[in-house]
């Protein structure tokens, strides 16, 4: 019963802490105009962060490239349980275009295990929406 | 008291990744260590292994925003050493596609930049504003980014006449709400606390270090490629080139505004100079590129977007080589810093508006 | 200054150090010239306030090349050089255009350049324990 209570307040008000880790940075526009006016996570309970201690969900985009991946783990570890990822893009599910590089360490759950793939090059801000809601209610919703 | 600030790789401010270690004496700024290279991809690796078409698709993916730059500098090059000229109506649609990048860059960076002032109500504004130019992009091109407007000849698509009309709607409403956002940042006692005096790029260095674009242009460097080298139909439309010559904060936010509101004259004068001409006529055939070599510049809302193409005669090319307008602006950044307060960091360095995913490609 | 011009203003300046030319479309001429003599034609450009754009690096076989690309209105200039894979020393440029350090740090770590007298050697987008030269091709 008291599990319910958080996961349902967990549900309503995810706290996103947003990691580019070697994109084009179009994904990460399209995060960002995901909180612009038009599209609004806010009224979802989003909102971006910038310390990994008070987040719940981790957004990860870009191939994990060589400097960036040890950032990345560092950054997982420190956000608190219990936590989600969300790859978002291409480049952070299967490395998109960018698949015959040397500069990376694989897409992004060969580094940190990530729990919704919204896939796209970049994905648009409605199906970034609609993949962050799946993901809250897959993971704590009822 | 000597001590060490670190905006790391990940930070809220920039959404890329670069470290910058800034040595601080009490508040003022003594030092900036910048170590680059968290976003490198080996692009230029990757191209030697593509197709020339292919390409095209690779290089407009080394940067989201600005996402017209490379592949027009890339195909410009290859169709200089295949020695074409490509059809005067595919000039005028590129170009019409570049400016309407260049004004959705600028609101971009202008939402940023008061982001980081401070002032979230204005991003919003301004974000709501820039939805208006991606969705024109998205009816012409059929997307709000990676257009894959180009081909090596020409374009892939046109611009007909049922376009136009709503495209000059939308540049109508951005016109007057750019002119509200510029008086907002002159008139705005808060927002020119933070801007002006910051962050100070005198002329001599902006020139001594080779800067390019609205950052070199605020300082009183007049470097533009649409002047300099003309290209595209830029030699054929009547536009002023913004120079200032404070060479600070205030100064890069205001070459950038006045400049969305030339992209809307270049964008009307295009549109008006398009209806002269037939209509499919956008692409040549180019059966292949002989071996050479050629250099392609363009003009991006950050600066001046390089590429050198070398080919061999076979599909595939020799060397390609990238240079993004932040890797030559970046090394400007400790001039910048240098002597201004740990709060005016975050905003200097935004207002060379960085790309790093550019700079490492 | 116009294409010819330019041509042979350098060929009084190096003689038979000059190699090469090539004058392309658009205001595009490409020169040739012998390791070790480039730092006089870069003192030149400086004079005239040329600016420069980029450094690449060019792996030409059994050569390693880098092509300094600078831009002397209305021309764009690419001056060439170049030394043997077995001893690729090329001298740097960075007391002339200080932008020009992190361009040759970037053809150090990938084509395996070493430019002599360079104040920073260090690797710049790569890791620093990163050992192959990614950009070699032969």
């Amino acid at each position: 019963m008291f599990e319910k209570v958080v996961n349902y307040c967990r549900k309503k008000s995810p706290w996103l802490l947003h990691v580019s880790c070697g994109s084009c940075n179009n994904c990460d526009i399209e995060v960002l105009a995901a909180l612009a006016p038009r599209f609004d996570v806010e009224r979802f309970g989003g909102v971006l962060k910038p310390n990994p201690r008070h987040t719940d969900i981790l957004v990860v985009t870009g191939i994990m490239t060589l400097k960036m991946t040890n950032v990345l783990k560092r950054l997982y570890e420190q956000t608190p349980d219990p936590k989600a990822v969300v790859a978002i893009g291409s480049c952070a599910i299967t490395k998109g275009i960018f698949a015959e590089t040397y500069a990376s360490y694989g897409p992004a759950d060969a580094v940190v295990p990530v729990d919704a793939y919204i896939p796209g090059c970049p994905p648009r801000p409605q199906a970034i929406l609609h993949g962050v809601v799946t993901a809250l209610n897959a993971l704590w919703g009822g | 008291m000597d001590m060490v600030v670190q905006f790391g790789p990940q930070h809220l401010a920039l959404a890329e990744p670069e470290r910058f270690k800034v040595h601080t004496e009490g508040e003022k700024v003594v030092d900036v260590e910048v170590a680059v290279g968290y976003n490198h991809r080996g692009i230029e690796k990757l191209a030697e292994r593509k197709t020339f078409e292919q390409d095209i698709l690779l290089v407009e993916r080394i940067c989201g925003i600005c996402s017209m730059s490379h592949p027009v500098a890339f195909t410009q090059a290859v169709e200089d050493i295949a020695g074409v000229d490509i059809p005067e109506r595919a000039n005028y649609l590129r170009m019409i596609i570049a400016e309407l990048e260049r004004i959705h860059s600028h609101l971009l960076w202008a939402g940023i930049a008061a982001e980081i002032i401070g002032i979230e109500t204005l991003f919003m504004y301004i974000w709501k504003d820039r939805e208006y130019v991606l969705d024109q992009l998205e009816i012409i091109t059929g997307n709000r980014n990676h257009y894959a407007w180009n081909t090596i000849g020409g374009c892939r698509k046109d611009i007909t006449e049922k376009h136009i009309p709503p495209l000059l709607t939308a540049l109508e409403v951005v016109e007057r709400r750019t002119e509200y956002y510029i008086d907002a940042f002159l008139r705005n006692r808060t927002i020119r606390a933070r801007l002006v005096g910051t962050g100070i790029l005198p002329r001599e260095d902006a020139r001594k270090l080779c800067t390019v674009g609205p950052t070199a242009r605020a300082s009183g460097y007049a470097v533009d490629v649409r002047k300099d080298d003309p290209h595209l139909a830029y030699d054929k439309v009547d536009f002023a080139e913004i120079v200032l010559g404070e060479g600070d904060n205030m100064a890069r936010a205001k070459v950038r505004l006045l400049e969305i509101l030339e992209s809307v004259k270049i964008i009307r004068q295009a549109t008006k100079a398009i209806k002269g001409l037939p209509e499919g006529d956008i692409a040549v055939p180019v059966a292949e590129i002989p071996p050479g070599e050629s250099v392609g510049r363009y003009e991006a809302p950050r600066g001046e977007v390089f590429h050198y193409v070398k080919s061999n005669g076979t599909f595939y090319p020799e060397r390609v080589k990238v240079r993004a307008p932040t890797y030559s602006n970046i090394q400007a950044v400790p001039t910048m810093l240098m002597g201004d307060t740990l709060a005016d960091v975050p905003i200097s360095l935004a207002s060379i508006d960085p790309c790093f995913c550019c700079t490492d490609r | 200054m116009e294409a010819e011009e330019f041509i042979e203003k350098l060929k009084e300046l190096l003689g038979r150090n000059l190699l090469e030319y090539h004058i392309g479309r658009r205001n595009r001429v490409f020169v040739k010239v012998k390791n070790g003599y480039h730092r006089d034609v870069v003192s030149w450009f400086q004079e005239m306030q040329a600016h420069l754009s980029v450094i690449s690096s060019v792996d030409l076989g059994d050569e390693l090349e880098l092509v300094y690309h600078f831009e002397i209105r209305p021309l764009e200039v690419g001056l060439k050089t170049s030394a043997s894979k077995a001893k690729p020393h090329i001298e740097t440029i960075s007391d002339i255009y200080p932008s020009a350090a992190w361009y040759e740090r970037e053809a150090m770590e990938m084509m395996g350049i070493v430019v002599v007298n360079h104040p920073d050697p260090r690797h710049l987008f790569l890791p620093d324990d990163y050992t192959e030269f990614p950009l070699r091709r032969y």
